[in-house]
């Protein structure tokens, strides 16, 4: 935290001159000091609760207790919460289904996704407004719990891994962003590449991929974002436990004892306790690690993005 | 690689769901029974479990049986080996805790499956999310052999039951429940519920009949010099304020709703539905609902709940364990969980209980709870099947005393618990894997047994012999209106926020009588004669 | 990945001969042709898991029994649009809240993100800027019902800034569960939540920019302002433009689970929005109908706003989502 003081970029200064990075040359020195400062409240008003989520999966259930809830900061390390949550198996198996899911998932939406909004780049191209209809349609319109189940099961997807990433493949907001960032690449690069000869493929392949590796790991990061985060499909089409995602598992330690689980039980008929608040918190931790690490191995893609002549609004 | 397998699966997709939407069909919801045949279905005869003597025994009346410890030499509940042999079976049910260990590494899962002689498929889905995949499950007509079934919630039930679901009479009634001897050892007050069509269509979940009693941290409050069993609401009053300690963050009540309930019993409201000469009536029309409104108010304005009670949900347990708050009105299993979850943290933990006193002095009442957390229905199938499901799930429901009972609740002696004595001690390993919701299938009738600190169950002993004698029954339990599974969760949240507004201060308390004319006019009257009718064919 | 696109491209790649030399407009019409094979997966899969499903939307007119099935479900006519169209004040409130919350969102949680990415691009510092980038991003990974607790915990008046108020004689702050803040406090939660997050497409966008137009814009003499001002928001304003479109067409839907999980204590008058309402009203009886009828009706809402904005767009020159 102390990298965040506010002469840090001062003394950094010279080196940007030959960065590649983009960035507008820095104001006056109150100016980035209110800045710094600002960015530095921020970052601690989320870093907080963060480290209270930490501590409290690291403290030990009395502590927790007294605390009625999260604790700053434990009087006593122990990983016990995270031996209980990784002894029996279902933590480290779920963990596997939903690195997998995300993986699949995430390389198929690209995909597909990369595929449609180039085949959308070019207006006036066959099909191309109702197809962008129908996109646009998607995020308008949601398909039915009931119906969507019932498609499932028809394809003979419940209960298999399929079941997780086919329905949600493609999101039009992704593809449409996408497109949006295809269609501001260069008309004449396209053009000239058509002239030289080049397929609609090696033009996607060789000019309007390189060109659009910032936003292309953009969208994959939000398509692994939503594979890993999403539960409601493993709620209703996997069955068994023993295939459930990590936000599944998630689930049955946070939300259950939530008002949104309790809301609909008949509170009084014995509901066993909740676990304790420290097993909540290390399980918190250990589905949100996986996905926080994908963003700066990603970020060496967008923020050196490829320089463009000339970019229109 | 994915586009042909799409557009193969498209064609098959697009013929599937048509095929799919109509599939899911049974014709027009079956026959319609009238609900006055249920007056003639002969429940199973009681046959209560004489296994384990004890100090604290049960009783016809409904006081739950205590043991101090568990026989050091479990009778064997399955002396003929493994009833139920043949293809698996599977349970779709729910679960509050997380879920156990997949059975390929649940040790205790897979000693249950041997012993019941066939492979119980858990289907498992956190309680909050349960009603979702029981309407999905239902809709595409791949039934799961079992499945639970929550009884405030299901719309349209006796049509759903009779178009999919076995009726179970003729294995049941009366004395056909000799064949399951376990099941009946459940007593007939659990059976009631799982009565529809002029048929038994379910399994009970027995659970104890006493409902809670509002729990008090004894240590808290001997702390203070303060005696919890206040006579009156003028000394339950000061208790509150007495007990209340802002700088120290300690109140004496959390939930503004279960306090509600509190004084409601203290005033000999009605347990949800008050029922008199067949007439109807619910709690919140009553005068006594305004009466305890006012009450609740009282408390508030006095700053005796938590600051936090009206805008937090899923705390009061937590509060209550830590001390922020010294009472709390919960069901009677909790009182286990307590110690279980709290105990360690604090020095003299303790717990009591307080029956609720008459308002202005003498015996209050004690809310009935309910017989069931909810019932098991069973697919339709060939009759050797479903006896074969029956033995299972008689299995499930051995007793006390026996050695099945133990591996349900314990796991299996050495990677599930150690003895302590006769008595079982969870591992950490047993404490993951029993968590497997046999509960929530079928279960045997509840007993208070606490292992760990045997010296409560007396205590516990004592709150059943005092609640019993005052049990205000709920005389809509197991009786079905169309309207109120349709239409009660709806009044629920609106009315529940209006009774917290005038609880809080936020609405004056003379805005309920326009409330409750709108509730009337919305759906209460309809609900109200729906009841009526259904007691009346009941009891004719 | 690209293997994906070469069943569909290679038929094309080989049939059509290259047209060199030439732009008219009607073989590049042709040419463009080509790009509709790689529509097909994207189609395939948009009909067969929302289309087909989006059949089922038929239940809106039917008293749907999941246990009888679309086919054989009674056909109830309009009675499940009731809910939105008999006048009830509860109702009224939820729209009402509706409403306003989007407006509040779209006034002081839309432009948050771009903010900060503005305030993170000027940053000299490649090192600082990825660290608090990664700081900041990490709430979006945080249930609903995670942001909540932790913000009950803080906030609420049993919480840690007021135990401290009160621990200091500073009296006490009521927050959590008070009807006038509620708006503020979701619209704060939010903006915690998902600001950092709604950056990072954003700085995709800035990556872009040209680095040489800073300099000759500074070269220029040009102060920060005027930097930011012509250089780096005219960067983004496509971008700003579509994502405000796209916001529109669900300007009838306000977070439903944070809401849902905060009502208590607040009351409903002040905190039902549309889909709560939906949600208590018809999804806790198990009414199927109910909530694909309010889905219906929020989807052509939807279409007619972002068709209106999309047309304004236009007007003012810009691209928006399509171009008709």
């Amino acid at each position: 935290m102390t990298t965040l003081s506010p002469s840090h970029p001062v003394r950094r200064r010279p080196r940007r001159s030959y960065s590649a990075v983009p960035g507008e040359t820095p104001g006056s020195p109150p100016w980035r000091a209110a800045k710094s400062l600002l960015l530095l409240v921020c970052v601690v008003l989320v870093l907080l609760p963060f480290l209270a989520i930490l501590s409290t999966s690291l403290a030990h259930p009395d502590q927790v207790n007294r605390a009625g809830g999260y604790v700053l900061w434990p009087d006593h390390v122990t990983l016990a919460a995270y031996r209980a949550l990784l002894s029996g198996g279902l933590v480290s198996r779920a963990m596997l289904v939903s690195v997998g899911v995300t993986v699949v998932g995430t390389g198929l939406s690209l995909g597909c996704s990369v595929s449609l909004a180039y085949g959308l780049s070019r207006p006036g191209s066959l099909g191309h407004k109702p197809v962008l209809m129908m996109l646009l349609m998607t995020m308008l319109f949601a398909p039915g719990v009931i119906p969507g189940y019932l498609m499932i099961k028809e394809l003979h997807l419940i209960n298999s891994y399929w079941s997780l990433i086919l329905p949600t493949m493609i999101n039009a907001f992704n593809v449409i962003v996408l497109r949006s960032f295809f269609m501001n690449i260069p008309r004449e690069l396209v053009d000239a590449a058509r002239i030289d000869g080049a397929s609609e493929l090696s033009i996607l392949c060789r000019i309007v991929l390189p060109l659009s590796k910032a936003s292309v790991a953009v969208i994959g990061l939000f398509y692994a974002v939503t594979y890993w985060n999403a539960f409601f499909n493993a709620l209703l089409y996997i069955n068994d436990a023993a295939k459930w995602p990590m936000q599944m598992v998630l689930r049955t330690y946070v939300v259950n004892n939530s008002a949104l689980g309790a809301g609909q039980v008949n509170a009084a008929a014995g509901a066993p306790i909740p676990p304790a608040p420290s097993l909540q918190a290390a399980i918190l931790v250990l589905s949100v690690v996986p996905i926080v690490l994908i963003y700066p191995f990603l970020q060496r893609h967008m923020n050196k993005g490829v320089m463009v002549g000339a970019v229109k609004g | 690689m994915n586009a042909p397998l799409s557009r193969r699966g498209f064609l098959a997709g697009a013929a599937g769901v048509a095929a799919g939407l109509t599939l899911a069909g049974c014709g027009d919801g079956g026959p319609a029974v009238p609900q006055s045949a249920n007056a003639h279905v002969e429940l199973p005869t009681y046959i209560p479990y004489k296994g384990v003597a004890t100090s604290m025994p049960s009783s016809a009346a409904g006081i739950t049986p205590g043991y101090l410890h568990y026989p050091a030499d479990p009778v064997k509940a399955l002396p003929d080996g493994p009833p139920a042999k043949g293809p698996a079976i599977d349970i779709m049910t729910l679960i509050f805790n997380p879920v156990p260990p997949p059975v390929g590494r649940n040790t205790m899962w897979q000693q249950l499956n041997r012993t019941v002689g066939t492979d119980l498929d858990f289907q498992i889905t956190p309680v909050g999310d349960y009603p979702d995949k029981f309407a999905v499950t239902i809709a595409g007509g791949d039934l799961p052999d079992a499945m639970l079934m929550l009884l405030q919630s299901a719309v349209q039930r006796p049509q759903m039951l009779a178009s999919l679901f076995q009726d179970l009479s003729e294995h049941l009634s009366g004395d056909n429940i000799r064949d399951y001897p376990y099941l009946a050892n459940i007593p007939t007050a659990s059976w009631a519920p799982c009565v529809a069509n002029g048929g038994i269509y379910a399994l009970p979940m027995p659970r104890m009949l006493s409902g809670g009693p509002t729990f008090t941290r004894l240590d808290l409050f001997r702390e203070r010099g303060l005696d919890p069993q206040p006579t009156s609401w003028k000394e339950l009053k000061q208790l509150c304020k007495d007990i209340t300690d802002p700088k120290r963050n300690q109140y004496a009540f959390g939930d503004p709703i279960t306090t509600f309930n509190t004084v409601m019993q203290m005033l000999h409201g009605p347990n949800q539905w008050g029922e008199k000469d067949g007439r109807f009536t619910w709690y919140l029309e009553t005068e006594q609902a305004k009466q305890a409104m006012d009450a609740v108010h009282q408390l508030t304005r006095a700053g005796c709940l938590h600051p936090d009670g009206y805008s937090v949900l899923g705390k009061f347990k937590d509060w209550f364990g830590g001390g922020r708050i010294a009472m709390n009105p919960d069901a009677p299993s909790a009182w286990n969980d307590y110690y279980t979850a709290y105990a360690s943290a604090t020095k003299g933990f303790e717990i009591g209980y307080l029956m609720a006193p008459g308002f202005d002095g003498g015996p209050g009442t004690q809310w009935q709870g309910a017989a069931n957390y909810a019932v098991l229905i069973i697919k339709k199938a060939p009759k050797a099947r479903i006896r074969q499901i029956l033995r299972a799930m008689n299995a499930l429901a051995a007793p006390f005393g026996t050695d099945a009972y133990l591996l349900r609740k314990y796991g299996v002696r050495g990677p599930d618990h150690t003895l302590r004595g006769p008595d079982p001690v969870l591992t950490p390993q047993g404490q993951a894997e029993v968590t497997l919701p046999t509960i929530f299938a079928t279960d045997a009738p509840q007993v208070l047994y606490y292992p760990a600190r045997p010296e409560i169950v007396p205590t516990q002993y004592e709150f059943q012999q005092k609640a019993v004698p005052l049990l205000v029954p709920n005389p809509a339990e197991g009786l079905y209106s169309p309207t109120d599974g349709a239409r009660s969760g709806l009044l629920q949240v609106a009315l529940d926020d209006e009774r917290k507004g005038i609880m809080q201060g936020r609405t004056p308390l003379g805005a309920w009588d326009g409330i409750m004319k709108k509730w009337r006019r919305d759906a209460g009257d309809a609900i109200r004669a729906e009841f009526e009718q259904a007691w009346e064919d009941r009891h004719s | 990945m690209t293997t994906l696109d070469q069943p569909a491209a290679r038929p094309e790649a080989r049939g059509a001969p290259p047209e060199k030399g030439r732009r008219l407009p009607r073989p590049r019409r042709r040419r463009d042709r080509a790009l509709f094979w790689f529509l097909l997966p994207g189609i395939a899969v948009l009909l067969l898991f929302q289309y087909v499903p989006l059949l089922g939307n038929v239940i809106a007119f039917q008293d749907y029994q999941p246990f009888i099935g679309i086919m054989h479900s009674r056909w109830s006519g309009l009675d499940n649009f009731s809910v939105l169209f008999d006048g009830d004040q509860q109702f009224l409130h939820a729209l009402v809240n509706t409403l306003e919350l989007t407006l509040i969102q779209v006034v002081f949680v839309f432009p948050a993100p771009i903010l900060l990415a503005l305030a993170l691009n000027s940053l000299v510092s490649e090192r600082i800027k990825k660290w608090v980038q990664n700081v900041l991003y990490l709430p979006h990974f945080l249930s609903w019902v995670v942001v909540v607790s932790l913000f009950q915990q803080m906030l609420g008046n049993d919480g840690l800034l007021n135990l401290f108020l009160r621990a200091h004689e500073m009296g006490s702050w009521n927050i959590i569960g008070n009807p006038d803040l509620f708006k503020a406090l979701l619209t704060s939660q939010v903006i915690w939540k998902d600001t950092g997050w709604g950056t990072i497409l954003f700085l995709a966008a800035l990556s872009r920019v040209d680095n040489d137009l800073y300099e000759a814009a500074a070269a220029d003499g040009a102060s920060r302002l005027r930097q930011t001002w012509h250089v780096t928001l005219p960067a983004l304003r496509g971008l700003v433009v579509l994502l405000l479109i796209l916001r529109l067409g669900d300007a009838l839907s306000v977070g439903f689970e944070q809401i849902l999980l905060q009502q208590n204590g607040v009351g409903l008058d002040s905190s039902q929005v549309l889909d709560t309402y939906v949600y208590n009203n018809g999804l806790v009886g198990g009414q199927w109908g109910v909530s694909a009828a309010v889905g219906l009706v929020k989807g052509v809402v939807g279409v007619v706003l972002v068709l209106g904005a999309n047309k304004v767009a236009h007007l003012f020159g810009e691209e928006g989502v399509y171009r008709s």
